[in-house]
This record gives C-alpha cells, structure tokens and sequence, in this order.
C-alpha cells in the first residue's frame, strides 16, 4: 500500500535495463553467452529496442560476478554511438582502462597516456591492450578474459573498411587469447569488397529474438509482484499488442500501471491496456509526424516538443500493429 | 561444464584437432615456401597460429605470426611485421626495426634466429593483401620474393583463399619469376574422419563430449568434415550435460554470415568451377565424365578442376561421382541456383586454377623426389614400385577393357573369362600375342629405367604381361644379369622366394600374372585369385612398405589382399582419382596416402618429372 502511496511504478521504457531485478527473461540466452564467451566472440544482432544494450548491461554484471574456476572475467561496456571513425581506437581505450580501473594496481606505461583522440592509432591500441592484459593476468590467479561489449556496433557500417580490418587484426593477435568480445547491433553490413577476410568472420552469430510467451508474463508481473495485479485478459492483450518485444511490453505496462496510480486502483484490465495502447498509437503516429516536419524543417530552428511520460527513440519501423 | 567449441575465433593448441600431415611438412619437410589455399572459415589462421604454438619454445625455429591484412604497401609489410615481432617477444625485444625496409626486416630477423641456430618460420596470413601493395607498387614483390627465395635460412607459410592466384596475372610482366613460382601448394579442406571424429567427441579436452556414433556420422555428413562447419554445429547441439542432442532441420538453415561466406566463395570460382558445382548440385552427384560431356570440356581439364574443387571442400567424392561438399552448401546453392547461374563471371579464371592444380600436383612429385633422395642418401631401400595397366598404355599397348572389347565385341567380361578358361596356353598366346607385343618402351619406362640404374628403385612388382620395362633395362645400359625377371606360375614359389631374398641381383621384376614369353596369362578370377600363402606372405612384406602404385587401378584381388591397413605409405599414381568406395580409396584411408591424378600423372609425364627432379643426381 505505502509502495502504491509512493506512485510505484518500476517499468522501464526507453532506456536500457541496468538493474538486475527489473531484467526479465534472456536467462537462457545468457547462460549460453556466458558458456561461450570464454573461447568465442560473439555478434549479437536484433531489431532496434530488442534488449542488446539491456542484454549487454547483464552480460557485464554477471560477469563481473561469475565465479569461474578458471577464467577471470574483465568487462568493458563500450557504447559506440557517435563515435568517430578517427577517434575509435582512442574511445575503446577510454573506455576499457574506465572499466578496468578497479583492476589496476599501478599506472601503467601506455601510449594513450601521451597520445590523445585522433593521433591515437590502432597500432597504439594494440601495443596498450597488450601491455593491460598482461598486468592483468599478472595480478590474476586465473585465466583471464577481458570481454568488450561493443553497443551499437551499426555505426561501424560507416567507417572505412580499413579501420574495420585494423579491428580485426587486433583479434588475431596472440594477446587476444585473453580477450573476447560481444559485439551488438541492428544490422551489421556484410558487404564487403577488400581481398582479405571480412572483419566480422571472428564472430559466432546470436539472435536476439523477441521474449517467448512466458518470459513475457513474468516481465509483465514480477516486477509488481505483490503491488498490483493483472487480469488474465490485460496480460494476453499486453501479449499480443507487444508480441514479445520487450520495451513495448515495459512501455504498455508502464502506462498501465500510472494509468492505476491516477484512479486509485491496484488491478490492471483488459481495458487499461487497450486505452494505454491507444494511446502509444496516437503518440508514435504524431511523433512520426512531426519526425517527418522536423526532416522537412530549414536546419537550425529548433521544434519544443513534450511528450508523454515514456521516451521514445528515432525508429517506429518494428512497431507495428500486430495483425 | 562450458560450451567448448570455438566459432568465434581461431584456435590453437588442444583446441586445434587435425592437419598433422601439413603441420609435419611445414615442420620437417623440405620445402622452404608453402602457399595454403583455403576457403573462408576453413581454419587457415588458426593453422598458423597452431604453427607458432607448436614452435614456441623450438630449438630449430623462431617463428613469427604476420598478419598482412589492409597492407597497401611494401611499407606497411614492413610495419606489420615489425608489430609481429614486437608482439611475439621471444627474446626480439632489442631489435631495433622501426622504419626499415623489409627486405632489412627479413634479413636482420633471419640472421637473429640464425645466431640461435634457428631458421625464422614466418607464418603469414590474410595472404591476399599482397595483390593490394603489387596493384599498388608493381613490381615491388619482386624485392620480397628474391630476399625469401634467396635466404635458406627463412621458411614462409602464406595463406589465402584461391583469390591469390591473380597475383601471378599481375607478375606477367615481371622479368623474373612469379612471386607464387617456387611455393609448394596445398589445399586446406575438410578433416580427416579421425580429426572430424576428434573435434566432435572434443578428446583434447579433459572431459570428452557425449554423442553417438550415429550422430557422430551425421555431424560429418552434414559438414562435409568443414572444421568450421562442425564447430558451429556442435555448438548449437551442445547441451549442458556435456552431451550433444540430434540434429534437427532448423540446423541446417543457413542464414547470416554463414551465407554471406558460401557467396564469398562463390565469388571465388572460375566460370567452369561454377558450373560444375551448380551441375553437382542439380543432380545430386555427377562423374568427370558426365561433366565433361556436359560442359564439353576435355577430361582432363574437368579433372583436373574438379580435383581442386574436392581439395578444397567444395565438392566431395560419394559413390558413383562427386557431391557438394557439404549439406550447408548444397542448401545455399540449392536455394538459389538460378540466380547463381545468372552471375558475372568472378576475378578468377579457369586459366589461374588449372596452373595451380598442375603445380599442385607438379609439387607432389617434387616431394617424392625429396623422399627419395632423402631415402637414398640414408641407405633406406627404395620405395617398392606397383606397375600395372596405365603404364603400358602408354607404350601403345592396349588396356584391359580394349581387349576384352576386341575379343569379346563388347565389354562382357564374364563371357571373356569364359573364353580365356576355354583356352590352352598356347592358344591364349596367340590370341593376345597382337595386343601385348610392343618393342618399343615409351619415354616414360626409359626414364624409369635411368632412375632405377642409379639406385631409385629396386624391385617391381608388376601385373603386365609386355616386356616393356625389360626392353627398357636394356636400353639404359642395364645388363641381364643386372636383373632378376621372376615370372609368377614359371618359377616356382620357392624360386621366387629366394630370388627375392637374395641381395644380388639388386633388381627385381616380379610378374605377378605371368607374361607373354612364358605363355603364361593371368585374366580370368580364378587365375588372379591364386597366389599361394607363401607369396602371398612375400608379398605382402613388399606391399606393406613404402609403395609407389602406378598406372594401376589396384582391382586384383590377389594382390588386395596382401595389402594391410597398418602398412607404410602410399603414392598412387593415376590420372584419375580413385573411386569412393573402391578397395585402393579405402587403404587410402588409413594408411599414409598421397595421390597424384590428372595429367603430370600419365605415365609418361610422371616419370619424365620425377626424373628431372632427381636428374641432378643422377650421376652420382
């Protein structure tokens, strides 16, 4: 009841899950990466707010927590969006020695310590991650593995393919015994016209598909699990408006529940989510809109906007109604 | 218990199953340059990588992992193979290389390791950039060919896919040889069954996979023993109770990378490669001759593209002709195979294939050569030669199925055996006196008498009938007391035993069937079947040696069965491969095999090579 009082409403839509708890369903995509990852990289690809970034924030803490009795796992998140191609090299460093930081125990003699952004070469980030991992190792007991989570590795389509294969290079080398990555992202393009081996052939291929039936239901219940309740007929409607997708799961859910907190009820209906879904619809067609105005817009005069409670990103092309 | 197999990198070390052969030649042979041709995924930089592994700690090499990929320039080679250096450690640490050309990278790497008294393995991968920095710089490979070709004391591995052999297009114009002249070819294909069954089953690893041999048996099938292919099935069957569960359709799809590599490797195929991968597929299997017929191409050539195709995994040999090499490829070509007929022509050419395929095959002999010298030079006996049918053809003589076809009208060979049985001695000698006696040895028999005078081969065991290699003896300077002709049904089995024992004289020619002048012919099965347990027993000691088989199509039972599986090796020497299934393929199998097929295996080329290989010798 006091949680009730205090507007509780734990859904997420439009960002990332980072919390442990409000991460439901993957547990046997997960368990499989996990039992991969120390001999494989990986290439997770799946349309836009299908869970990858959620995925990859999961995929760092539990590794950060698994206690393997062979391998030590080192996590770096790394989320490309914007990078450029100029300053790639400089920003997986900057991110790497970030999440490493807990892991040293010295200042180490690297060239990004004198080097900044664009001067910062691969070569530079090779010898660096050669030079890392080997203190690492050396303060580790075990075997260890140091797992980039590459986010929104899309943006790579765009660099010269050189630089995609100066990437590759750095997986060939035999310091990369110790290091693994999970690579993320809508659509990584397989075009490639350079003589030599396309940069994304070290990666074993995963889906990520939408939640089944049943990791749907429990997204929608337990995070509310003894708060409010749903009527059978609200959690099929929720199914089948959102047909697995998990951020339109936690968007329907969201606006359902603060749909209760503004009646003063603890019981989602059928109703509510046909009403809240409704809703989303009108929302996303205006947004949609007015995406297609600001497009047509002179550059440099800014459109106000407020939107309803949830954020929603660029992309509406996966949400569809279901038929 | 973790998933072990590897689809998402390269591997190396208890992680890398099979390519014991290749990995011995590369270690042990005599080649110093080797070029390794393999499709996409099919394990070339985790070969490498198992060389630097296997070399680590060696006391005859300083090895180097040199990954050339985006190079552009003799000036990043150059920078690549500084980074190699910097990241191999291995005491090179003081070596101060930055910035110099790499010719001067070579020589200073090479002197290094030769203060250790080491030879420097340079292990180069992505192999494909080189046609970048020739593009780029013509003619400046010239430079990197002279400083490894020249220097004894570098062995170089280079891999890449077939794309590579447009590198000796762009070297036309170059006044010295091609920068790929003088490199040893190998293919890099599917496992052995032992290593497929290996990698399956995971036996390197502590803990070995659970499947049975039934599913074990579909896992290859589907594969087509692709490394890859198995690493990435296995990974999808692997259950956590460290078993692997059957193989369900939704397998068997091929989507993403994986079909994005199938159409790499399309691309990589020549006009007449493409066709017959696509009439493979159409029919399920098809035979060389049914290729030819089909794409009026001579035999020789559909052979010879065929074979490359078959080392390469693309094809593989079933019962009855070849098939697409596995089921993936047969599903992504299955799926789309009008369209693929529709593509434009790829960068390679029938012309570039068939060079390879002969120097392939051109560098098989060269290898015997070695072994042979090799042999000499240690005082080994020399390896046992099986002369049958093929070499007499040669000389003019008719083969067995013409023959039959003459004396019978067709080729019934029941009802020829009936009549040879019907025959007297005499009466069969004059009745196939007109097919066998040819005086005049082809080539091929001189230059194998030039090599057997100096000491390269010893004893004969031949199934023909003609006096060929006899006349030939002569006609190098061999006396008849020099050689020891046995004629098995004339002498007797005591006779020949001892003969065979006796040192002098040191050549040996047993006819196993008899021959003409003793009137004395074995065709019919009952006749060839009829080796008495004595020589049958002689027989096999020779047989279980080091064997060359030539010409020969190994069908004899008699012989057959005096060949065992845990014998020495076999080089069978046959313009055609032998078929799936038969007895010779099966041997293959399990003992040391190599074969040598389409057309530097007519007899007569065959011999004409191997004699050139060893004619420096020949004096001595």
């Amino acid at each position: 009841m006091k949680r009730i009082e205090r507007k509780f409403n734990p859904y997420i839509s439009g960002g990332p899950i980072r919390e442990p708890d409000m991460f439901f369903g993957r547990e046997e995509l997960l368990k499989r990466i996990i039992n991969t990852l120390h001999n494989n990289s990986i290439m997770i690809h799946g349309p836009r707010r299908i869970g990858k970034t959620s995925l990859l924030y999961q995929l760092a803490d539990r590794l950060r927590a698994a206690s393997d009795p062979d391998y030590a796992f080192i996590p770096a998140l790394i989320d490309l969006e914007g990078t450029l191609q100029e300053e790639f090299f400089h920003t997986l460093m900057e991110e790497v020695l970030e999440d490493c930081q807990p892991y040293l125990t010295e200042r180490l003699p690297l060239v990004y310590n004198e080097k900044g952004g664009r001067a910062y070469t691969h070569r530079d980030f090779a010898h660096d991650l050669s030079t890392l991992i080997g203190h690492l190792q050396q303060n580790s007991d075990k075997e260890v593995r140091l797992i980039l989570l590459l986010d929104e590795v899309d943006v790579m389509n765009r660099y010269d393919q050189l630089v995609q294969q100066q990437l590759r290079r750095i997986f060939m080398k035999t310091f990369a015994r110790n290091l693994g990555a999970v690579v993320a992202g809508v659509h990584i393009n397989k075009e490639w016209d350079r003589l030599e081996s396309p940069w994304y052939n070290l990666f074993l291929e995963m889906e990520l598909s939408p939640l089944s039936h049943e990791e749907a239901v429990r997204l929608i219940k337990e995070p509310v699990k003894g708060v409010y309740s749903y009527e059978d007929e609200a959690v099929k409607a929720i199914w089948q408006y959102s047909q697995g997708h998990p951020q339109r799961v936690q968007q329907l859910c969201l606006e359902a529940v603060n749909r209760l907190l503004q009646e003063g009820r603890s019981r989602v209906t059928k109703a509510d989510v046909e009403s809240v879904y409704q809703e989303i619809v009108v929302w996303e067609k205006g947004q949609e809109e007015q995406g297609e105005r600001e497009r047509a817009r002179p550059l440099g005069k800014p459109v106000a906007e407020e939107g309803p409670t949830y954020e929603a990103k660029e992309d509406t092309d996966i949400w569809r109604d279901p038929q | 218990m973790r998933n072990p197999y590897v689809a998402g990198r390269w591997v190396s070390g208890d992680g890398f199953y099979g390519r014991e052969r290749l990995i011995d030649e590369v270690l042990h042979g005599f080649e110093d340059c080797f070029w390794v041709v393999g499709n996409r995924r099919i394990g070339k930089t985790s070969l490498l990588k198992q060389l630097e592994h296997l070399t680590q700690d060696s006391a005859s090499y300083l090895s180097l992992y040199w990954d050339i990929e985006g190079c552009h320039s003799m000036g990043d080679l150059a920078e690549t193979l500084v980074d190699a250096v910097e990241a191999a450690g291995q005491g090179l640490g003081g070596l101060s290389l930055a910035g110099q050309e790499i010719t001067d990278v070579l020589h200073t790497l090479s002197r290094k390791a030769a203060k250790s008294h080491r030879k420097l393995l340079l292990l180069c991968d992505e192999g494909e950039a080189l046609i970048n920095v020739e593009k780029a710089q013509p003619r400046s490979l010239q430079r990197l060919r002279r400083a490894v070709h020249t220097d004894a004391n570098i062995r170089l591995v280079l891999t890449s896919s077939k794309r590579l052999s447009l590198l000796d297009e762009l070297c036309r114009d170059w006044v010295t040889s091609p920068l790929l002249h003088g490199f040893a070819v190998r293919y890099l294909g599917g496992l052995t069954d032992t290593a497929a069954e290996n990698l399956i089953r995971q036996t390197q690893r502590g803990a070995l996979v659970q499947a049975s041999p039934g599913l074990i048996g579909d896992i290859k099938q589907v594969t087509g023993n692709h490394p890859y292919l198995i690493q990435w099935l296995c990974h999808r069957l692997w259950q956590e109770d460290g078993s692997l569960r059957p193989i369900e359709d939704g397998d068997l799809v091929v989507g993403g990378s994986l079909a994005r590599f199938f159409d790499i490797d399309f691309e990589h195929l020549s006009e007449s490669e493409r066709q017959i991968l696509l009439l493979a597929s159409e029919h399920g299997k098809v035979s060389d001759q049914e290729l030819g017929d089909q794409l009026r191409l001579p035999i020789g050539r559909v052979r010879a593209l065929s074979m490359a195709l078959t080392e390469l995994g693309y094809l593989r040999p079933v019962a009855g002709g070849l098939a697409v090499g596995n089921d993936f490829l047969a599903c992504w070509i299955g799926d789309r195979r009008e369209a693929l007929k529709q593509r434009q022509p790829g960068p390679v050419t029938d012309q570039a294939m068939l060079k390879i395929v002969e120097r392939d095959e051109l560098d098989k002999i060269k290898r015997l050569a070695n072994l042979m010298r090799q042999r000499k030079a240690a005082g080994e006996p020399p390896y046992v030669l099986v002369l049958g049918a093929g070499a007499t053809l040669s000389s003019g003589c008719r083969a067995m199925s013409a023959v039959v076809q003459a004396v019978v009208g067709d080729y019934d060979l029941k009802r020829f055996f009936e009549i040879m049985d019907s025959l007297s001695e005499t009466e069969r000698y004059t009745r196939l006196q007109a097919f066998f006696e040819e005086p005049y040895p082809s080539p091929g028999y001189r230059y194998l008498a030039g090599l057997v005078k100096v000491g390269y081969f010893d004893v004969f065991l031949s199934t023909n009938f003609d006096f060929l290699l006899e006349n030939a003896f002569t006609e190098v300077g061999l006396r008849a007391e020099d050689v020891e002709v046995l004629v098995n049904g004339r002498e007797s089995e005591d006779y020949i035993l001892k003969a065979l024992e006796r040192r002098t004289p040191r050549i040996k020619l047993l006819k196993l069937h008899g021959d003409l002048k003793a009137r004395n012919m074995a065709f019919t099965p009952k006749e060839i079947f009829e080796f008495s347990q004595k020589v049958e027993r002689v027989l096999a000691k020779y047989l279980n040696g080091d064997v060359i088989i030539i010409g020969h199509e190994m069908r004899d039972d008699d012989i057959n069965r005096c060949i065992r599986k845990d014998g020495g090796a076999l080089w069978y020497v046959h313009p055609e491969k032998p078929a799936v299934d038969s007895f010779i393929w099966r041997a293959m199998q399990v003992r040391p095999s190599t074969v040598i097929s389409g057309e530097p295996a007519q007899f007569d080329n065959f011999c004409e090579t191997l004699y050139q290989e060893l004619a420096g010798d020949l004096s001595s």
